[in-house]
């Protein structure tokens, strides 16, 4: 026996401190005046409560301590962590629950009175309801069997009305393995009554209680009562109540195994038969079911046991507080654990460390929010003021580059004049001298006296053309040249770009932006999943006036109304559950009404259904306070609060899609420029050849033309003409060509910046193109007009941006190749892979399981949350440290006669008892399969899983191992084949049967790619961990082989290629799943020396040639079997 | 040809059932009387109800047993009933079935709803250990036949052609669910019907309806309480208490109307192939809706309208 301490946390009435030895010392009960004993011990509770919508399951374990000094018996109840099963017509749900309530209740009862204090309602319905009964009953000590006649009113339930409720009591004792027991056993007939809806219901049940002859240790109790319910259209609604508690030592072993007790070993089956633990009769009536029949049946059992007992010793009360009062509080793992949980042995301060960090969280939430509305504000001004920036700056762009157009025009033609000009100057001139030179001749023929007049003419007519000419040419005035213009243009280029580069800037800032809204969003939902309602401002601090010190006195109220409960109200907020006899704990938000709660194990609630009226919830906390406008104006706050948040974001999501369209038609008016462009490219190409050409020809034909014959003047002043278009045709080809490149430039600038940076970029004009200096090709030629040089700086910036325009054109194509190649794979393999699924589909694996009456059978797949089954205790041994906490570890049924599949105490066939005990010890986690699952289906395998013996899929297919060698041992195949000898009705056997036949099928399944075989010199391979690599090499001459490479999982393609195999080689890394992978090689060719031949060297083997080598003929195929994981 | 025959019992090996012990023992108490063929009133063979077994001294010509009509030929031994069968055990003579002859040491197995009967050997040791002081007294003739038959089964089992069993007809699975079973579909209401040769569906659903109407009429709780779905009650188990329940939620029922005016002389008709009936009687509709459990069909619901 364990030595064990009991610390009464509270002084009792009777005065007594007791340091004990924890060996109970079961005294003669009936010498009430010198009963002394003393008990500790753990208990396992269990109940199993089904009212033909919902079956809930809990299993908890519970600490208990009793002293008893004379008549007055002192007990104290913590219960510890909890785990819940769910199971309705849908599905199941299920999880694990850490107790954060310190002692739960505490009873003090006095033999004499008869009387139970405890400020519960236990004690209430006692002292109420069941004492008066325990009048005549028979003495205690030795064998009874009497009846009792309850009234139904003293069940306790409202408005239920019926006759009396008899209840069957027997009362024996005997001796078991020296140590006395007493062993109570009560029947209740079935009654009928009408429940306060006025349906008619019908019920029975029967219980039996082991304990020692004082009653004070709970060996083993158990109770299953039944009930029927008639609904208005006639269905018959079943109910099931079933509770059972059983003593275990600090090691969570029972005390006590009721098999081997021949008077206690026939009850066994009656309370945990298969077919009394079975899950049957869902009934499809809308609405939620009356929960009265499970109200009588858990204050039946109370009261019955009490009669049984004569007395509210433990069984009573402990049934009575599991069932009806306050089993404590309790915090999912996954709350708790994602709350920073701390460890459970600050149970005290656990609540107020959860209170503390959703506040927290609340207020950051909070501030956050103003930063984010802060700073949208901001950069809502400076991305307006900005966008009028840049539009003034465009404009400025805009306008210089016109008057720089304007003025070049102006250049041209006045330089075009110029060389007309010195042009018919210097032919004047020649003529001139001609005349000169002529007129000194007295020798002249008549023929050189009438050339000479036709000179004379010329040059007066000429003299005329130049005056005009002149005069034309001081039209023009100083035109001056585009330097000062092309500086001003510099300077607004230098603006645009100055504010471009703020505007990206701006673009970021908006990003950043957009991600804060998305992370407070997420946090938003985290509050409001956790029961949080924000309002702006702290918590406490900013509530309504009057508000706080409402929620104060309430959580004062609340904490002397439940005694040493740790039991907060106000602000706590995270995921407090408890759990009542129905499993309905909650009361709905909207309506308050009870009966219309649900416990759902994904959504945090807040209140009891047995603590109704109160509000762990802030907003129930509001409504409870009466003021009803305050959960209005909460609501405001929220609103506002949630309002701006939520705009902001839409703000910003409204904007990308803006954005989107926007740069969408830019798009589009860049792939217009762009063709524009090329036209224009083609045009003053074609200008540039005929200039070219041109030039050419006037070197040849240029000597022919003689000044002095008049005849040729016309000519030659007509080809000039013909040159000097043909050289503006092709400056103005060349000028709008450079335009339009400069336009696209910007363009395409723009675009990939904008895309790459922000998306929402709200501005989508940009400026336009730079204008250029006419790019007039330096000719040698004296007779045309060379213009002024282009700045260099401009010069150097186009030949840098031609460049990098290039090199981004490259890069985007090629980019854009790969994106189109990785797509088409994806959808090639996508397409693979949804036939593959799709094939499974209609072909599922069949075979015709017997009926088997599992709860099991056409269940949703459960998820189990991982769960670290950690025991919580201090190496004290006493239950009753300052933390109060409960031991959690695993129950070990192997010391008993009998193993765990025998259904010990039927432990097993209870659901919540099953998962308490397996968490943590069961694997839970299926993402690594999620590819082999989705490719068979989940229901399928968990079907098969359950129905192959075990506790969930994931636990099957950790099994892997063990399951394709059974289904690849013949042996195991014929025997498991073969059906069963036996005749019908052979439940057990065919399920057996069943059995065998599952872990085959999932022994198929798993072994789907075990057909694979190395083959053509090469061997299987086993590779640690799932990371495949390997390097391929031509390990001979090096003469162009080429392979086909697929590698293959569960029929799909995941890695596919074709190479050349290089003396160096080359490198292979894939991924594989668990499960079998086939790695396929064909020889495309032969190279130049045949055969094609390889080296294969594997990293990470744990089994098999590390280095393989093989040597094909074209089109054949060497197969590699790799098994990873290993 | 001898190892031929050695190989033929062989296969007979896996067949050798053992019967329950616990009926026999129960039946024992109240042993039902034994029918002597001399006399021409014979008990009918409808009065052996569940887990019943009846030890016959001497038996001739053709028998209705179970929904079959069994031809006896010199027979002695003993009929029992199980939830899910029925059984002929022969000690002496001959005891057949179509062309299904069992002899001394076989038995015929008789599946409800006039199933094919099977043929199989029985554990006579085992049998005749089960038999009470009460039994044996009041029939020694057969206990004694019953007893040459193991005796002969002893020298087989020595020789290796036979081998036991743990295979119980009379308690299929385990004695718990045979218990179990038996509050579901052991009444006689519903031996009764299960065994009357009857195999069509519809007709055994009109059966259901028209027993449980006219029980409703007639005040008979036990007979509506054996009707009605055990479902709500426990599904496969109704034992402790839930029987009890079941009954008194008959009474309540019958006690609600007056059931023989509400049905009058109307027949149900069916109202579709999902097991709802209806009786419209003038006015007055009522509508029962059969629910299948197992292999039979009980009353879900009743429902009544103008």
């Amino acid at each position: 026996m364990i030595t064990q301490k009991i610390r009464l946390l509270r002084s009792a009435s009777v005065g007594i401190l007791i340091l004990a030895t924890g060996l109970t010392q079961a005294v003669n009960a009936a010498s009430s005046a010198n009963a002394n004993e003393s008990n500790v011990y753990r208990l396992q509770l269990m109940t199993q409560i089904f009212d033909g919508q919902r079956d809930f399951s809990q299993s908890q374990k519970a600490a208990i301590a009793r002293v008893r000094a004379g008549d007055v018996s002192h007990t104290l109840l913590n219960f510890g962590d909890s785990a819940v099963f769910i199971e309705d017509a849908d599905g199941v749900a299920a999880s694990n629950f850490d107790n954060i309530s310190g002692i739960e209740a505490e009873f003090i009862y006095d033999y004499a009175t008869q009387t139970l204090s405890g400020q519960n309602q236990t004690a209430d319905y006692f002292n109420t309801h069941i004492s008066k009964y325990l009048q005549g009953s028979p003495a205690l000590g030795g064998d009874a069997k009497w009846d009792k006649l309850v009234s139904l009113r003293d069940l306790n339930v409202a408005g239920a009305h019926g006759a009396n409720v008899n209840i069957q009591l027997e009362r024996d004792y005997f001796t078991h393995q020296g140590k006395d027991y007493v062993l109570l056993h009560y029947q209740i007939p079935a009654f009928s009554y009408k429940s306060v809806s006025g349906q008619d219901i019908i019920q029975w049940g029967e219980g039996v209680a082991l304990s020692d002859p004082g009653f004070g240790e709970i060996y083993w109790n158990a109770s299953l009562q039944r009930a029927v319910a008639t609904e208005k259209d006639g269905t018959k609604r079943p109910y099931r109540y079933a509770k059972t508690l059983a003593a275990t030592d600090e090691t969570n072993t029972p005390l006590v195994d009721p098999r081997n007790m021949d008077a206690v070993r026939p009850f066994i089956e009656r309370f945990y038969g298969v077919t009394k633990t079975n899950v049957i009769g869902f009934v499809d009536v809308p609405g939620k079911p009356d929960q009265t029949p499970i109200t009588v049946a858990a204050n039946l059992d109370v009261m019955a046991l009490s009669l049984a007992e004569g007395s509210a010793n433990e069984t009573p009360q402990v049934t009575g507080q599991y069932t009806n009062g306050n089993n404590g509080q309790y915090v999912a793992d996954q709350t708790a654990s994602g709350l920073g949980y701390a460890t459970k042995a600050q149970a005290a301060s656990k609540i107020e460390i959860t209170r503390e960090i959703l506040e927290t969280k609340a207020v950051n939430y909070i501030k956050q929010s103003e930063v984010i509305a802060e700073r949208w504000n901001n950069f809502d001004n400076k991305s307006e003021a900005l966008a009028k920036n840049i539009l003034s700056a465009q404009d400025e762009v805009l306008k210089i580059s016109e008057a720089v157009e304007t003025k070049r025009k102006l250049l041209v033609k006045q330089s075009e004049l110029a060389s007309s000009l010195a042009y018919f100057e210097a032919v004047q001139d020649s003529d001139m001298a001609k005349i000169q030179k002529m007129a000194s001749n007295p020798s002249l023929t008549p023929t050189d006296n009438r050339f000479l007049r036709q000179l004379q003419q010329d040059v007066t007519a000429r003299s005329k053309q130049i005056i005009g000419m002149e005069k034309q040419a001081s039209v023009f005035g100083d035109v001056g040249n585009l330097d000062g213009l092309l500086a001003d243009l510099k300077i607004a280029d230098s603006n645009l770009s100055r504010l471009d580069s703020q505007f990206t800037s701006l673009a970021k800032e908006a990003d950043v932006i957009a991600s804060m809204v998305i992370v407070s969003e997420a946090e938003r939902k985290v509050l409001i999943d956790r029961g949080v309602r924000v309002s702006k401002g702290s918590f406490t601090d900013k509530l309504p006036s009057g508000l706080k010190n409402v929620i104060d006195s309430k959580a004062a109220k609340l904490a002397l109304d439940f005694g040493d409960e740790l039991l907060t109200t106000a602000g706590d907020v995270a995921n407090i559950y408890t759990t009542a006899k129905s499993g309905y704990n909650v009361i709905d938000a909207a309506t308050r009404d009870k009966s219309s709660g649900e416990l759902s194990l994904v959504r945090s609630y807040g209140t009891a259904g047995s603590l109704g009226d109160l509000g762990l919830d802030i907003g129930f906390l509001f409504l409870s306070a009466g003021t009803g406008d305050v959960r209005g104006a909460i609501s405001d706050g929220i609103a506002i609060t949630a309002g701006s948040v939520s705009d902001l974001f839409v703000s910003i999501k409204g904007l990308r899609d803006i954005n989107k369209t926007i740069t969408t038609s830019y798009q589009v008016q860049t792939d217009l420029q762009q063709r524009r462009t090329i036209q224009l490219e083609e045009r003053a190409k074609k200008q540039q050849a005929a200039f070219e050409k041109d030039n050419a020809d006037w070197e040849n034909e240029k000597r022919k033309y003689d000044v002095f014959d008049k005849k040729a003047e016309a000519a030659l002043e007509a080809r000039l003409k013909e040159r000097a278009i043909l050289r503006a045709n092709k400056n103005q080809a060349d000028e709008e060509l450079r335009i339009a490149k400069e336009k696209l430039r910007k363009r395409n600038e723009y675009l990939r910046g904008a895309q790459q940076r922000f998306e929402d970029a709200f501005k989508p004009e940009y400026p336009t193109a730079k204008p250029r200096d006419s790019k007039i090709e330096p000719q040698n030629d004296p007779y045309v007009f060379q213009g002024s040089d282009i700045p260099k700086w401009l010069q150097e910036q186009w030949a840098r941006d031609d460049r990098q325009r290039k090199a981004k054109q490259g890069l985007d194509e090629y980019q854009a190749e790969i994106f189109r190649i990785r797509r088409e794979e994806q959808a090639t393999q996508d397409a693979d892979r949804a036939a593959r699924i799709q094939a499974g589909k209609d072909n599922p694996v069949t075979f015709e399981p017997v009926v088997w009456t599992s709860v099991f059978e056409e269940i949703e797949p459960v998820t189990f949350d991982p769960v670290v089954f950690t025991s919580v205790f201090d190496e004290v041994t006493s239950v009753f440290d300052e933390v109060d906490s409960v031991s959690s570890s695993i129950i070990d049924f192997t010391q008993f006669s009998g193993s765990k599949d025998d259904n010990w105490l039927g432990f097993a066939n209870v659901m919540s008892f099953q998962y308490q005990n397996m968490s943590g010890i069961v694997e839970t986690d299926l993402s690594q399969y999620e590819e082999f699952i989705a490719l068979y289906g989940l229901r399928k395998l968990e079907r098969l899983a359950i129905q192959a013996g075990y506790p969930n899929l994931a636990s099957a297919l950790n099994d892997w191992e063990y399951l394709t060698d059974r289904a690849s041992d013949q042996g195991f195949r014929q025997w498991a084949s073969r059906a069963p000898v036996c005749y019908m009705a052979c439940v057990n056997i065919q399920g057996q049967w069943t059995q065998k036949l599952s872990q085959l099928a999932l022994g198929d399944i798993l072994l789907d790619s075990r057909d694979i075989f190395s083959t053509a010199g090469l061997s299987d391979i086993s590779i640690s961990g799932f990371l495949f690599s390997y390097l391929l090499r031509d390990f001979g001459l090096e003469d162009g082989d080429i392979v086909d490479v697929v590698i293959q999982q569960f029929g799909r393609n995941i890695f596919q290629t074709q190479l050349t195999l290089l003396n160096a080689g080359t490198n292979f890394q894939v991924g594989l799943q668990p499960g079998v992978a086939s790695v396929v090689i064909t020889a495309v060719n032969e190279g130049a020396f045949s055969p094609n031949t390889a080296e294969i060297r594997f990293d990470n083997v744990a089994g098999g040639e590390a280095v393989q080598s093989y040597s094909l003929r074209t089109g054949e195929t060497a197969t590699l079997r790799v098994e990873p994981g290993r | 040809m001898k190892n031929s025959l050695l190989f033929r019992y062989l296969n007979t090996v896996a067949l050798l059932f053992a019967l329950s012990i616990l009926p026999v023992s129960a039946v024992a108490g109240q042993q039902k009387p034994v029918i002597n063929a001399s006399t021409d009133k014979t008990n009918t063979f409808g009065s052996i109800g569940a887990g019943d077994q009846t030890i016959i001294q001497t038996l001739d010509g053709l028998h209705t047993f179970a929904g079959h009509e069994v031809t006896f030929s010199g027979f002695s031994g003993a009929l029992g009933m199980a939830s899910d069968t029925a059984y002929i055990l022969v000690a002496n003579g001959v005891a057949s079935i179509d062309s299904q002859e069992a002899k001394a040491g076989e038995v015929l197995i008789l599946p409800p709803y006039g199933g094919r009967s099977a043929k199989q050997r029985f554990d006579a040791k085992r049998f005749t250990q089960a038999w009470s002081e009460q039994a044996k007294t009041a029939s020694p003739d057969v206990y004694e036949s019953f007893k040459r038959v193991a005796k002969k089964q002893r020298t087989a089992m020595f020789f290796g052609r036979y081998k036991t069993t743990s295979f119980n007809v009379a308690a299929p699975g385990s004695g718990s669910q045979e218990l179990a079973r038996r509050s579901v579909v052991g009444s006689d209401t519903i031996a009764e019907i299960r065994f009357s040769g009857m195999q069509d569906p519809s007709a055994i659903e009109r059966i259901v309806i028209e027993k449980f109407v006219s029980a409703l009429a007639a005040e008979d709780a036990h007979t509506v309480a054996n009707l009605m779905d055990p479902t709500p009650f426990g599904g496969a188990d109704i034992q402790g208490g839930a029987s009890g329940a079941r009954l008194l939620m008959a009474h309540q029922l019958i006690s609600s109307q007056n059931w023989a005016q509400q049905f009058g002389d109307v027949a149900p008709t069916r109202m579709d192939e999902n097991g709802n009936w209806q009786l419209i009687n003038g006015k007055i509709r009522t509508q029962l809706s059969l629910r299948p459990v197992g292999d039979f069909v009980f009353i879900q619901s009743i429902n009544t309208g103008v």
